[in-house]
């Protein structure tokens, strides 16, 4: 009937090995809270997998018939070969913009997830580099799968060396997250995140060459277009999956842009979120 | 007690009108948000596809692009907003913030909170169209004006009809995750193969037929000429309109059992 | 005469092959103040969501306010104001909208609304808190905020599920004394509590249930002179050798064992005087000990 409640064991101080004591160096506490992400969503993987790798593919399609009847080069080359790389941008850019604005605004104030964190040997700065890192994680695969569906239908012009478009795409959508995580660090409500929208990502989802190239809008679209980390993004993967105008330089100049980017918001956000959540 | 409580007297239209004026306040609170982003959004888009699309497609049959993509974009916003509106933020409501339990408690029945909810959804569709309305009707892109009028409550009665389907997505789902299939089933193929920006004869045959599915492509069916201003057979607007209202009674009584079957179970 | 407010006879339900209600049965007349005591798990708020007409039993009879619950309608709703276990306030709204708000479900007029809001605001002690978001909101704060929202219609039947659990003595204190206004207002009140002291304070009558069965029910004074002796000794372990010769009923709780008797002096004599112990008269826990047993429930 009565269940005995055993007495605690108590270990005093000295005996406790000392060797014990957790260390958490940057790789391990990034890693733990890019596990933590990526252990949510595989559990729902089927799930969440059709919206960021099937959608991007049903643009393509659409993009590819619809879009590809009314012009049919551009930029010179294919339209569905110019098609592909701007849907890897559109697959990057949807992923990893909601993942780092909604996904973790929901996760920071509703789920209360990085306070329970911080209340470990966690820091901020693991979960800000973790979430920018899932954010890339994912948009990688959403990526890939179009790639792979590109090459599939005769869209991509070159050769294995296409493949170093995944990890320019894993770059970009870090860029694109470090930018929604200072979003997030800023927005009160959810809601907030509506001016996103016609602020951010409709522009860049127009304005970076993603299904209509960027020269046919007047000069200063193109201006504020090429601000955007997207384009950069775009130019790049257009240059290795269909060869035109590839110039080594070029690649560098456009990847050192979505390196600064990535570094710049990343450290505002951060900077933002310890404000908000050690005031 | 000295006096006889006061305790109200409530009806069914009553009900469903709480349940609306409970959304509009909480509207209230977010209104710069949505209206800035239900008016700038469209505009890019119009922006980008004029420059873009207009520059190479002059005319779509008998009429100019921008004729072609403004009732496209229209019917589009309507679908959007209202099903969206039914979807996620609805299922926070039901799921995990358990309005839902807190209304019933209340002397409101459950129908009326489904009826409620619905209504609200397709009247965020309703403004956003008329966000539409006012900018296409400022850049010239309304070819009649008593057509784009008698149009709008057409395009309203759909907004009822496509939120329902975002409830019925509310009804089903498990998880926030499970709106995937809501985006990649309903938004996408709405947007993409609906004739929104593109004349779906562009697209195989196949595709063209399994598209008569989707109520907004009846919907941009019915509004396109009338909005332009060509002729319009007014039996086919009533056919296409009558499997609009049929999709939504379908979809009204699969949200609400399901939903039913959630709380009393 | 008093009017039967709840009638439930033989009451079950069943989720799947889990019988949670397994035939209870109980009277709940006007302006009394019930307890409904049972440890987690017990079936308390399924009961309650029953008298709501939000799930249907699976079998026997249950009348409010002489309607059967699952076919109550706006009429009978209206007579009752519910606090349930889990916190539903609107989060998208502002304290006080959350009870304007929760008015118009009710139909009532926009000036009654006005009225009962600034007086519910006052007797709940939220007046300073009410342009606040109910995300701001202490756990003590919101339980106050459900009260008042469960009274917006000035309700004949409160029903509240579990409102202090978790709160601290304080907010518990100010709960209690509201509720107790509240009967004397004439109202019936139907409450959940695992707190015996809760119960015992409150409530004119008890049931106390687990395991989808009532055990026992009747007035505080009642349970206790029916199921424990009247004093008790709460002594430490180790205990005195020879006091099992006592022959007195006892209860093991881990490093303390609780003596029950009647006869105080024969075990105040035996125990010897530099022994620490604890002699205190019998409470609701004891009986609720004694009936429920001290197997460690769910967590
Ligand atoms: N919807 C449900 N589905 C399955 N089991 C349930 C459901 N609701 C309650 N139960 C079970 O019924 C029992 C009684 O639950 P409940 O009435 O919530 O207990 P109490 O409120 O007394 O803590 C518990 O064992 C609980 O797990
Ligand atoms: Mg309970």
């Amino acid at each position: 009937m009565s269940a005995e409640l055993k007495p605690t064991v108590t270990v005093s101080p000295s005996a406790r090995p000392q060797a014990a004591l957790p260390t958490l160096g940057m790789v391990r506490g990034i890693y733990a809270f890019w596990r933590r992400n990526a252990l949510v969503w595989r559990s729902n993987w089927i799930a969440a997998c059709f919206a960021f790798v099937l959608d991007p593919a049903v643009f393509l399609f659409a993009f590819g018939y619809g879009l590809g009847a009314a012009f049919t080069t551009m930029s010179g080359m294919p339209y569905f070969a110019f098609v592909v790389p701007g849907m890897m941008g559109l697959g990057l850019l949807y992923t990893s913009f909601i993942e780092c604005s909604y996904a973790a605004f929901f996760r920071m104030e509703a789920q209360r997830t990085y306070h329970a964190i911080l209340a470990t040997p966690m820091a901020l700065g693991h979960i800000v580099a973790g979430e920018i890192l899932w954010a890339g994680t994912k948009a990688t695969l959403s990526s890939s799968f179009i790639l792979l569906v590109g090459a599939c239908f005769g869209g991509v012009l070159t050769g294995w060396h296409s493949l170093l478009a995944i990890p320019v795409a894993t770059l970009t959508a870090m860029a694109v997250g470090a930018m929604a995580l200072l979003l997030t660090s800023v927005s009160r409500r959810i809601d907030d995140f509506n001016y996103a929208w016609p602020l951010l990502v409709t522009p860049m989802l127009m304005f970076s060459g993603t299904f209509i190239e960027l020269a046919r809008f007047p000069v200063w679209v193109q201006m504020v277009g090429k601000c955007l980390p997207l384009y950069h993004g775009v130019e790049v993967m257009r240059m290795l999956t269909s060869g035109h105008n590839l110039v080594l330089e070029t690649v560098w100049a456009h990847i050192a842009y979505l390196v600064a980017i990535i570094i710049v918001f990343g450290a505002l956000a951060l900077a933002r979120l310890n404000g908000r959540i050690f005031k | 007690m000295s006096t006889t409580p006061e305790r109200g007297r409530q009806t069914m239209l009553g009900g469903i009108a709480a349940i609306w004026m409970r959304h509009y306040r909480v509207w209230l609170r977010i209104f710069w948000p949505s209206v800035v982003s239900g008016i700038l959004n469209p505009i890019l888009f119009l922006f980008a596809f004029g420059f873009g699309l207009g520059a190479v497609v002059k005319q779509v049959g008998d009429i100019s692009y921008l004729h072609f993509v403004v009732p496209g974009m229209i019917a589009n916003a309507a679908l959007f907003q209202s099903s969206f509106e039914a979807s996620i933020p609805s299922y926070t409501r039901f799921r995990i913030q358990r309005t839902y339990e807190a209304m019933l408690a209340a002397p409101l029945f459950f129908r009326e909170v489904v009826y409620g909810e619905i209504l609200w959804a397709a009247s965020k569709g309703v403004l956003s169209a008329l966000c539409l309305y006012l900018v296409a009707w400022a850049v010239d892109g309304l070819g009649s004006l008593s057509g784009a009028l008698i149009s709008f409550p057409l395009v309203a009665l759909s907004c009822a009809s496509f939120a329902s389907l975002g409830l019925v997505c509310t009804a089903y789902a498990r998880t926030y995750e499970y709106f995937s299939f809501f985006f990649v089933f309903w938004i996408t193929p709405s947007l993409l193969f609906c004739g929104v920006f593109v004349d779906p004869a562009a697209y195989p045959q196949w595709l063209q037929w399994a598209t008569w599915f989707f109520p907004v492509k009846h919907l941009i069916e019915v509004i396109r000429p009338l909005c332009a201003g060509l002729s319009v057979d007014w039996t086919m607007v009533a056919l296409h309109m009558a499997y609009i209202m049929a999709f939504m009674f379908i979809c009204a009584a699969m949200a609400a059992r399901r939903m039913a079957k959630k709380l009393f179970d | 005469m008093q009017q039967t407010v709840i009638h439930a006879d033989g009451l079950r339900r069943s989720f799947g092959a889990f019988e949670a209600v397994k035939g209870v049965s109980f009277q709940v007349s006007e302006g009394q103040f019930i307890g409904l005591l049972g440890p987690n798990g017990a079936g308390k708020t399924t009961t309650m969501r029953m008298i709501m007409g939000m799930t249907k039993p699976s079998g026997g009879t249950l009348d409010v306010f002489g309607v059967p619950s699952h076919t109550i309608g706006r009429g009978e709703k209206a007579r009752i104001g519910l606090v349930p276990q889990e916190d539903n306030l609107d989060p998208d709204l502002s304290v006080r909208q959350n009870l304007e708000v929760y008015g118009t479900y009710f139909g009532l007029p926009h000036d009654v609304i006005q009225e009962r809001v600034d007086t519910l605001l006052r007797f709940m002690e939220l007046s300073e808190k009410k342009e606040n978001d109910v995300r701001a909101l202490s756990g003590g704060m919101k339980r106050r905020l459900i009260i008042a929202r469960a009274l917006i219609a000035d309700p004949d039947l409160v029903i509240l599920d579990e409102p202090t659990t978790g709160l601290d003595p304080q907010a518990r204190v100010l709960i209690w004394q509201r509720l107790l206004a509240l009967k004397s207002q004439g109202k019936t009140i139907l409450l959940t509590t695992h707190y015996m002291d809760e119960a015992q304070r409150l409530c004119d009558r008890i049931i106390v249930i687990d395991g989808g069965r009532v055990l026992d029910e009747g007035s505080p004074k009642e349970l206790i002179a029916r199921h424990v002796e009247e004093h008790v000794f709460e002594l430490q372990k180790p205990l005195p050798k020879g006091i099992e010769k006592l022959d007195i009923r006892s209860e093991d709780i881990g490093d303390t064992a609780l003596f029950y008797t009647d006869d105080a002096a024969r075990l105040r004599n035996f125990l010897k005087a530099d022994m620490v112990y604890l002699h205190r008269p019998a409470n609701l826990e004891d009986v609720f000990l004694k009936l429920t047993g001290r197997k460690l429930r769910e967590v």
